[in-house]
């Protein structure tokens, strides 16, 4: 695929741009800010971007100051083989056209006399046409930006990492995204104690909000529990207190039952005293209703007639005894005279014999007089006994004829007492009512008794009344009354009222409960204890569940990022050792053969490692493989061309894309420049070349050159100044810049020639000025330089407007002495090595 | 007449754990609707103030919870208003219960016919001044071991004229709440013959009438989870006489704040992760719960760190949530050449997605399928250069 023709419309600096490009060897050339990268970007675009995308950079890349609803476009006209044959074996045109309008965007595809619309038809043509699947494949292989080989000279790994980029199939390589999923993995996974990774972090805080939410449930659960404990003690404690009051309440129900049982058994006696009082009062009340006698004179009738009883009594009894038997005869007196007179002699005869014995001393004598005296006393005793009893005899056989005597002669006036006091007796009886003296008699003792009976009574009522004043049968109703009342009260209290032993029971049942009561109000005081002592704050523990489901969710996250990362590098790993070896041995053909050709023969064979990607060269004058990275600038920037080209070659697979590059060789000096230049040219004759640049020291190899205005040049709305620089420098006009047409290779190759020419180099000691690796290997481009300088004289190495190259400044005292270098630049391996 | 405010299912003190660290805002905002509600009964001017259950999250609330309770139905009993609450299935009356362990109307300093917790062993209250009776079918287990409106008729009874129960429950829905710790139907309330029975246990509000028993669910004053979009409101009840016909009307009235979206956003129509933050941060509300999902196919050209959008617009938002469940687009134009890393890369990832996605069918993606076509879109993108946030 060859561009043609390239317009712009609003994109960037460019509102209205519109170029022809030839299809060999194009060069775009203009100062700094002349929005040359813009059409490196508007290529790329054009070519690979979809028209419905809608980024922020398509937004950044709308034109300053164009109208709102202006959106950028871009338009390419270009060849390409027929290779169906459908246009006769010859070259086929195309235009496409793009409208970046976000959803609105549209694109247009003419080829062949077909035109596609279907943004994605229109890819995948383009697709086959270029080779190039997508934009950053693009950029990855066929679009070189400027500081892509200027990398090169400041990192050793560059030009391998942008070899791997190339197979790697997108802007950046492989092992820079391997890399990155490293880096990435390694930091998200970091295990140390300074800077933790955000996954150790997570599994931390994970970890302790786990442990912080297990503690504040179990927490939360022994609260639960304690408060139920607690319930169920408060409830044992509620029972227990209504228990020992229902205890209570009977004790002091019992101890009232008793009371009242005492109160009504004082009553009741009271009333017992009342009810005999009354029964007393009612029999004195009887007892004084009774006529009362005069006692004395009763008593004095009453003993008069006993008195004149008395003396019927005896007169008849005198009487009767007076007609009974005789009085019984005398008995006789007993003897005592002879009695006495033994006794007078026994007690004579033992005086006698004491006398004598006395006298004479006589024991026996003495003894016997003692025994007659003793037997003298007996015989006295008995003698006085005697005498007594006659005595007594006597005096009753005395009386006894007094009263027979007597008898006789009280009879007859004993009878006429007796009917004297008969009538006597008659007379009181008659005046007492009474018939017979024993009436009377009890006449006498029942008035006795009546009064007696009234004190009595009396002295019993003030007794039973005990000091009480009042009606007597008031005081016993009263009692009675009171008696009814206890005894009412007491029913009222219940069966247990009669109960004598309840309030003992009942004492000890409200010891007992208390006892529990007490122990219930410890259970419930240790309860509660229990509950106060639990810190836990449920708010605090929904807090720990809302941090632990936080962290989770960002642990997972952060897990499957790194399951992700770690899937993906392993994937990279498989594909990179898959397609590696493939590729490698691809481009070391290609680099080989490009890179002999540039050489001029001089490197034929380069080695490129499978993993790594470095490059070595076979360099024949040490017989040994020399890393690139030990090459002159030159020679790197040659071989990174020619793998870079390589990689073109593998990865289109026969495909021709345009070769763009956003001057790359901005830095270098001239002769470094004027090699990569010539290699580029040589390239075109196989792709198409588009060379953005500032300097227009490559414009003599170009088969067109474009000149872009300067910034301060273009005004908006004004047509594109670009033809009539296009014109001016003589190279065609805007309509037909490509002046050389399909002999610009040919006519360039002169150019190239004339540059080298103006240089004073051959394209020989182009070649072969580089030197051989190695130490001396680095002054290559000083030689070549130095030669330029020489040839040229140095009035041009002194122009301050051609900027002399830093290499050519370090030469007088880094290289060796210029003349003398020239005629060695053009020499072989063996000067080279005489020069170091 | 007899005016009511019925509430339930505040839930204080509940875990949010949908909503991380700003869960306890959220608590915050339970409690302030709660408070919100009292002063509306105050502006009001209502008899009774009736909590149907679940006014606690939990019988292990701190003490603190339940003193800011009391201290508002304090303000109630001192505007005149009597309270009457009811255990529910998550401040469940069992020996834990955070009504054993409080006395509310103590707390209160309030008497206590005039701030009521109804019970198993206190199952109704009468206020004689306001010729009105309550009715509280409470159980000391969560599930009840029948229905809490078994037997309840309570027509005969002639201590009052104006008759209310209070049940927190389930209304049955066969198939629904089969597994409801608490379930009764409408058949028991259309017997019960109360005025109104107001309940709790349901999140939104719902009314209705079963034969001449007007009942409602207020609904919680403030979503307990993110996707109550029925609660936030109290009703306002009133029950007037109208020529010897009990007339209950209802009036709902908002409280709650809080309030959820969400939002399934076609990443496809992203162009970049500031204009995204820009998009989203319209919605932005201090009261509004935003869950976005991004749907659709992710665009190459897109790169998007979902913690740096959330940390952007978290700040706007009682609670922003963003997720990433679309699928990444398929690469633009033709696959890169098989001999490119890149080239070998995405055939063998893309393979085992084909083969992945011709076992998953209709269902949803596995995590494998998810996973591979994540580990597609980053390696190519790594691959190619493109900007992309590990």
């Amino acid at each position: 695929m060859r561009i043609t023709r390239l317009q712009l419309r609003d994109f960037g600096r460019h509102r209205d741009l519109d170029i022809e490009i030839a299809p060999g060897f194009t060069i775009i050339r203009g100062p700094n800010e002349a929005g040359k990268s813009t059409i490196q970007r508007g290529l790329e675009l054009a070519l690979f971007r979809k028209p419905t995308a809608a980024t922020a950079e398509l937004e950044a890349l709308r034109s300053w100051g164009a109208p709102e609803d202006d959106r950028s476009s871009t338009r390419l006209e270009f060849t390409t083989d027929d290779e169906s044959g459908t246009s006769g074996g010859g070259v086929l045109r195309g235009v496409l056209e793009k409208e970046f309008r976000g959803q609105r965007g549209r694109v247009s595809l003419e080829l062949d006399g077909q035109t596609y619309t279907d943004p994605n038809k229109a890819d995948e043509i383009i697709a086959d046409l270029t080779g190039i699947p997508n934009e950053s494949f693009f950029r990855s292989t066929a679009s070189i930006r400027h500081e892509e080989l200027d990398d090169l000279d400041r990192d050793e790994d560059a030009l391998r990492d942008r070899l791997q980029a190339s197979i790697g199939g997108g802007d950046k390589g492989s092992s820079r995204a391997r890399g990155r999923l490293e880096d990435a993995i390694r930091a998200l996974k970091s295990r140390g104690d300074k800077n933790p990774g955000r996954l150790k972090i997570a599994e931390e805080a994970v970890a302790r909000a786990e442990v912080a939410l297990k503690s504040g449930e179990a927490a939360l659960e022994k609260l639960e529990k304690d408060r139920d404990a607690l319930a169920v003690a408060r409830d044992g404690r509620i029972r227990s207190e209504v228990a020992l009051t229902e205890s209570r309440n009977m004790l002091e129900a019992a101890r009232q039952a008793e009371r009242l049982r005492s109160d009504r058994s004082v009553i009741a006696e009271r009333f017992e005293r009342y009810r005999q009082a009354a029964d007393a009062q009612r029999r004195l009340e009887e007892l004084e209703a009774t006529p009362e006698r005069s006692m004395s004179g009763l008593r004095d009738q009453l003993d008069r007639m006993r008195t004149l009883q008395g003396r019927v009594s005896i007169m008849q009894e005198t009487l009767r005894e007076d007609l009974g038997p005789e009085v019984e005869p005398d008995e006789p007196e007993p003897a005592f005279s002879l009695l006495g007179a033994l006794t007078a002699i026994v007690l004579a005869a033992g005086g006698l014999s004491i006398a004598f014995g006395v006298l004479r001393s006589a024991p026996a004598v003495l003894v016997l007089g003692v025994i007659f005296l003793g037997g003298g006393l007996l015989l006295g005793y008995r003698f006085w006994e005697y005498r007594s009893v006659a005595m007594n005899v006597r005096h009753i056989n005395d009386s006894r004829g007094r009263d027979r005597t007597l008898r006789r002669q009280g009879r007859v006036g004993t009878e006429e007492g007796l009917r004297v006091a008969q009538s006597g007796v008659q007379n009181i009886l008659r005046e007492l009512g009474v018939h017979d003296v024993a009436t009377a008699e009890k006449l006498l003792a029942a008035e006795q008794g009546r009064r007696q009976e009234i004190a009595t009574l009396q002295v019993q009522i003030s007794a039973f009344l005990a000091g009480q004043s009042g009606s007597v049968t008031e005081l016993r109703d009263k009692a009675a009354l009171e008696i009814e009342q206890k005894t009412a009260a007491l029913d009222a209290i219940g069966p247990s009222a009669n109960d004598a032993r309840a309030r003992e029971r009942l004492e000890a049942e409200v010891r007992e409960r208390h006892a529990t009561l007490e122990r219930a109000r410890d259970a419930e005081a240790a309860a509660t204890a229990r509950v106060d002592a639990n810190p836990v704050d449920s708010e605090q523990v929904a807090g720990e569940a809302e941090r632990l489901v936080t962290w989770q969710a960002q642990l997972g996250g952060l897990k499957r990022r790194i399951r992700i990362y770690e899937k993906t590098l392993v994937a990279i790993e498989a594909s990179e050792s898959g397609t590696m070896r493939k590729a490698t041995r691809f481009l070391e053909a290609q680099v080989g053969r490009d890179i002999a050709r540039l050489t001029g023969g001089r490197y034929r064979r380069v080695n490129i490692d499978d993993h790594t990607l470095d490059i070595q060269v076979w360099a024949p004058e040490r017989n040994d493989w020399v890393p690139a990275s030990q090459l002159s600038k030159g020679t790197i920037d040659q071989v990174f061309l020619a793998a870079r080209i390589g990689l073109v070659r593998l990865v289109t697979q026969g495909r021709r894309p345009p070769l763009i590059l956003d001057d790359p060789f901005v830095t270098f000096d001239d002769a470094r420049a004027a090699r990569a230049a010539l290699l580029l040219r040589e390239l075109s004759s196989d792709f198409q070349v588009i060379y953005l640049a500032c300097s227009n020291r490559y414009d003599g190899l170009a088969d067109s050159v474009v000149e872009l205005p300067g910034p301060i040049d273009i005004e908006p709305g004004a047509t594109s100044p670009i033809a009539a620089r296009a014109a001016a420098h003589g190279s065609g006009s805007a309509a037909a810049p490509q002046a050389k047409g399909a002999a610009g290779a040919k006519e360039s190759t002169g150019l190239a020639s004339s540059l080298l020419a103006e240089a004073h180099v051959s394209p020989e000691e182009l070649s072969a000025d580089e030197s051989e690796p190695g130490d001396g290997d680095r002054d290559g481009p000083i030689q070549f330089a130095q030669a330029v300088r020489a040839r040229r004289g140095d009035a041009r190495a002194s122009s301050p407007a051609d900027g002399p190259a830093p290499e050519a400044d370090k030469a007088p005292t880094e290289g060796p002495d210029p003349e003398g270098a020239a005629p060695g630049a053009s020499g072989g391996p063996d000067q080279h090595q005489e020069d170091r | 007449m007899l005016r009511l405010l019925h509430t339930a299912d505040l839930h204080l003190g509940a875990r949010h754990t949908d909503l991380g660290e700003r869960a306890a805002v959220l608590r915050e905002r339970q409690f302030a609707a709660f408070r919100t509600s009292v002063e509306l009964a105050i502006a009001e001017k209502v008899d009774i103030f009736l909590i149907a259950g679940d006014l606690f999250d939990s019988n292990t609330q701190p003490r603190r919870s339940v003193e800011r309770v009391a201290a508002e139905l304090g303000r109630l009993t001192r505007a005149s208003i009597r309270t009457v609450i009811i255990p529910g299935t998550h401040d469940v009356y069992d020996g834990a219960s955070i009504y054993r362990s409080y006395d509310l109307a103590g707390m209160a300093r309030a008497a206590s016919d005039w701030v009521v917790v109804l019970t198993p062993y206190l199952p109704e209250i009468v206020f004689a001044p306001l010729d009105a009776i309550v009715y509280g079918r409470v159980f000391d287990t969560k599930r009840s071991p029948r229905s809490p409106l078994a037997g309840l008729d309570v027509k005969a009874d002639t201590r009052a004229t104006w008759k209310i129960g209070m049940v927190h429950g389930a209304l049955a829905i066969p198939g629904r709440t089969d597994a409801d710790a608490v379930v009764f139907t409408q058949e028991e309330i259309a017997k019960t013959g109360l005025d109104y029975l107001a309940l709790g246990h349901w999140h939104s509000a719902i009314e209705g009438r079963a034969g001449n028993v007007s009942y409602a669910y207020s609904g919680a004053p403030e979503p307990v989870a993110v996707d109550q979009d029925g609660a936030g409101q109290v009703l306002i009840v009133t029950l007037d006489d109208s020529a010897g016909r009990h007339v209950v009307s209802i009036e709902p009235k908002r409280v709650g704040q809080t309030r959820s979206e969400k939002l399934d956003m076609d990443v496809s129509s992203v162009p970049s992760q500031p204009e995204l933050i820009d998009v989203l941060g319209r919605h932005a509300d201090s009261n509004l719960v935003f869950d976005v999902r991004l749907t659709g196919l992710y665009p190459d050209e897109l790169d998007l760190d979902m913690d740096e959008v959330e940390r952007a617009l978290a700040p706007s938002f009682l609670r922003f949530r963003i997720r990433d469940v679309s699928i990444p687009a398929s690469p633009e134009g033709t696959s890169p050449p098989p001999d490119t890393v890149l080239g070998a890369f995405v055939r063998t990832v893309g393979d085992r997605i084909a083969e992945l996605e011709k076992d998953d069918g209709q269902d949803a993606p596995s995590d494998e399928l998810a996973d591979l076509r994540e580990v597609l879109r980053l390696g190519r993108h790594l691959l190619e250069g493109r900007q992309v946030t590990l």
